[in-house]
């Protein structure tokens, strides 16, 4: 009897410690995976105000559309009047980039600036975090996880270390804060190839939108430059389907005329 | 042959005392020959100063800005995966084609650069990093207002970097400062070294201080780059300005690059079954190489369409398959060892087709969708190439290393070139050779216009010189005709008086142009003692180390004395022959 009071107390503490433990890095980033995967097509505008101590405030007014089928985007911007008509798509491999001002259409890579903010096109695709980073290690062999809280509020997150897996990303270490409930990314800390702290993100105002969880409000603050800051807000969010005709460049184009 | 002697002496004798005549009357009147003397020196010595300083410019252009922007020749590549990037991949092969291949070569610069933005004390500013190697000549050329150039590859916290002198005023930085430079490194991954700043160049002007110089193998890293890689090789040749040459030797060149069929002698394992295999991928995008391959390609199992729709799709020979145990459908992984670094590129593969062997190709051979080559072999090419000859039937089918990009004839034609490389859909490499010619030829169409206002300014002062020289022989006729008659009478030939006038012309021509060589002397090292500090003016490119740049060379001024003292002969020759026809008779009677 006292065996089996034993066995029974062990597998209740083992079962215990096993729902208290942390999850592993992969694991949370797999949840920020599937909270942020759009699984729809999508419509939205986005503003991207940009401060430079030196340049100013620029605001820059766009709308975003997304098909689900192949991950293509189309970004065409509405404001200033300067960049009026200009546009960034995707569709299959090839990102593009459109001047209205020349009618033509540039091939660009990932790290193309938009409209001279701090994101890129890359930013714009929906790459699963898992393709491109892994766990990073201590100099023990764990992943670096631990639990903290963050802001006034003091939300309860995750703090994990992730490592880049390919090379062609813009950051290829990142710092995360995920709350431990919905797994929803608050904080992000980017740091460069030589390990330089290069950009702080901030993603605030999650709006479940039929079951998933869009970031109204992003900030990007630089740290290499300092008082560089980048803040994006999504506004009329709606995930009815795109009309293909959307992704095929004379549609850009005719937006010109 | 006494009489041919005794005619040499009797020549030799006239001409020695028409020289004296001529001297003579050179100093007789001495106040109308003094100042067409003055008037050819001034002449002769603008001719100099002017073709110095077209020279200085031509100098500038092509030895000091051109040869650091471009070299003469220029070799890129150009890749497109998932990013562009312009990385020479195989750089010590190139350069041993361009060696093989170009004559006259005085350096090949390899390309390790980055442009990004330099953070200093509270200020920012642009900044092109600039990779030296150890061996430069950089090192013990550059004369630096503070500091020591071999600094630069010191061990310290920091690695060092030299700044030019306004660039580090400009964000607030001096002698052993920190200095942040943010750039991509060529993956397009963010960077934002710290650089310790152990030397200060004198500025030059506003296009030379973006520059900064750091240790190429650091700055190689800090990029991300494999020691093999590159972002261009500058040939500086030692025939710069001759246009001909230059552009003939680049076409050489690039008959010389033309590339091998992408190939790598791949390691392929299906469980435990292991086999090495030349491995290949067919260009399916290509209507023309599709069909190629088609028609080469005999399929026992699978088809070219189903290649084309997988992009981890691959295609064995029956006898690679059978070494594998492989069937249509079939996971294998494939794997080789790069040129560089030690860890394995590893790609899962899907057997879409397997075929009879093809000729020439070895019976165990793998050809590839193209994806599964763009994901590996263009980011890291092999250890272990399999080649191809070119006459094999499926050669045209294959991706090839990279592809030839069309020679331009000028800048007009590149920047069209280039534009039409940014607006296509394409994957792959593509290489470039490129002359200065027609990477800048709007700064070559410069150095041609100098050449013409230079050529323009020689005429109109020999023109000036004809209309003196003419003046000053007739006024000299009109005023010794009496004089020319006397001495004819008393038996002084036609071609002796003729003589006399040429010689005093030629004698002045050439005193008055030895004098201008010399005043030119005089006139450019003055112009060339004061400073002219032009920070923010593109014009500073025209100076070196903030003096006016001069270059007289020795065969132009040369050319200009011969050409003065020609045209002052031929002038003095056909006035004075007019003079010599004079009529004994009528030169006595003449009255002024």
């Amino acid at each position: 009897m006292g065996m089996r009071k034993l066995m029974l107390v062990t597998g209740l503490l083992g079962l215990a410690a096993a729902l208290w433990a942390n999850p592993s890095v992969s694991e949370i980033i797999d949840q920020v995976d599937t909270h942020m995967q759009l699984r729809s097509d999508m419509t939205a505008q986005a503003r991207i105000t940009t401060r430079d101590p030196e340049q100013g405030t620029k605001v820059i007014d766009s709308v975003y559309y997304r098909r689900d089928s192949d991950d293509a985007f189309l970004i065409v911007i509405a404001s200033p009047e300067s960049d009026r008509g200009n546009g960034y798509m995707r569709v299959g491999d090839n990102l593009w980039m459109y001047k209205r001002a020349t009618r033509t259409f540039t091939h660009i890579g990932r790290d193309e600036k938009i409209g001279g903010s701090n994101a890129s096109a890359g930013d714009m695709e929906t790459r699963k975090f898992k393709d491109l980073y892994k766990a990073s290690l201590d100099a023990t062999g764990k992943e670096i996880i631990s639990e903290e809280t963050i802001g006034g509020a003091k939300i309860p997150v995750y703090r994990v270390e992730v490592t880049a897996k390919v090379n062609d990303v813009k950051y290829p270490k990142l710092v995360m804060w995920v709350t431990r409930d919905k797994y929803l990314e608050l904080k992000r800390e980017c740091y460069s190839l030589s390990g330089t702290l290069m950009e702080t993100d901030l993603y605030t105002s999650y709006k479940d939108v039929d079951g998933r969880y869009v970031p109204l409000l992003m900030k990007f603050t630089d740290e290499v430059e300092k008082g560089h800051t980048s803040v994006l807000e999504i506004t009329g969010i709606n995930f009815s389907k795109v009309d293909d005709y959307k992704f095929d460049k004379s549609y850009l184009e005719s937006l010109s005329k | 042959m006494r009489n041919f002697l005794n005619s040499m002496l009797s020549k030799v004798r006239s001409v020695r005392v028409v020289s004296k005549i001529a001297f003579r009357n050179l100093v007789r009147q001495f106040r109308r020959n003094l100042l067409l003397g003055i008037g050819i020196a001034v002449s002769m010595c603008i001719l100099v100063v002017t073709a110095s300083f077209t020279n200085g410019l031509t100098d500038i252009l092509f030895n000091r800005v051109m040869v650091y922007m471009t070299g003469h020749i220029r070799v890129v590549e150009d890749s497109y995966v998932s990013r562009r990037s312009d990385v020479i991949r195989d750089t010590p092969r190139f350069i041993e084609i361009i060696k093989k291949t170009v004559p006259g070569i005085k350096r090949i610069d390899v390309t390790v650069s980055a442009f990004g933005r330099s953070i200093g004390n509270g200020k920012t500013g642009m900044c092109a990093l600039v990779g030296i190697p150890k061996d430069a000549d950089f090192y013990k050329d550059t004369q630096l207002e503070a500091g020591h150039t071999e600094d630069i590859f010191k061990p310290d916290v920091f690695p060092g970097i030299i700044l030019y002198k306004n660039a580090a005023k400009d964000i607030n930085v001096g002698l052993n400062d920190i200095v942040t430079v943010r750039f991509d490194t060529i993956y397009g991954q963010s960077q934002a070294p710290k650089f310790k700043v152990v030397g200060l160049i004198p500025s030059e002007n506003m296009f030379m201080d973006v520059a900064a110089f750091v240790d190429q193998d650091t700055l190689r890293q800090l990029l991300n780059m494999k020691p093999d890689e590159s972002l261009g090789l500058n040939i500086v040749t030692d025939y710069p300005e001759d246009q001909r040459r230059v552009i003939q030797e680049a076409n050489k060149l690039h008959a010389a690059l033309a590339p091998e069929a992408a190939g790598v002698k791949a390691l392929f394992a299906a469980g435990d079954k292991r086999a090495v295999a030349d491995t290949f991928a067919l260009r399916l995008d290509d209507p023309l190489a599709s069909q190629i391959a088609k028609d080469n390609l005999q399929f026992v199992k699978g088809d070219l369409a189903s290649l084309a729709q997988d992009k981890n799709g691959i295609i064995l020979t029956e006898t690679l398959a059978a070494r594998l145990g492989a069937d249509t459908g079939a996971h294998l992984t494939c794997s080789y060892a790069p040129k560089s670094g030690t860890d394995t590129i590893d790609r899962d593969v899907v057997v879409k087709g397997i075929v009879k062997s093809v000729s020439p190709f070895a019976d165990a051979t793998a050809f590839a969708n193209p994806e599964v080559f763009y994901q590996t072999y263009y980011w890291n090419i092999p250890r272990q190439p399999a080649t191809v000859a070119h006459d094999a039937p499926l050669f045209k089918a294959l991706l090839p290393e990279w592809d030839l990009m069309a020679r331009s004839s000028n800048t007009d034609a590149a920047v069209k070139k280039r534009q039409l490389l940014g607006r296509e859909s394409w994957k792959g490499a593509k290489v470039d050779v490129q002359t200065m010619f027609e990477n800048a030829s709007a700064i070559v169409d410069f150095q041609k216009g100098l050449n013409t206002v230079s050529l323009v300014a020689v005429l109109v002062l020999f023109f000036v010189i004809l209309i003196g020289v003419v003046n000053t022989m007739r006024m000299s006729i009109r005023e010794r005709t009496r004089e020319i008659g006397t001495n004819r009478a008393i038996g002084m030939q036609r071609g002796d008086v003729r003589s006399v006038f040429v010689m005093e012309i030629v004698f002045l021509a050439v005193l008055s142009c030895v004098v201008g060589i010399l005043l030119a002397w005089g006139v450019m090292s003055l112009l060339g003692l004061p400073t002219f500090d032009l920070k923010d003016n593109p014009f500073s490119m025209f100076f070196v180390q903030k003096h006016l740049y001069f270059v007289p060379k020795v065969a132009t001024i040369v050319a200009n004395f011969v050409t003065i003292v020609l045209v002052a002969f031929l002038i003095a020759f056909f006035t004075a022959r007019r003079a010599a026809r004079m009529r004994v008779a009528d030169a006595l009677r003449h009255y002024e």
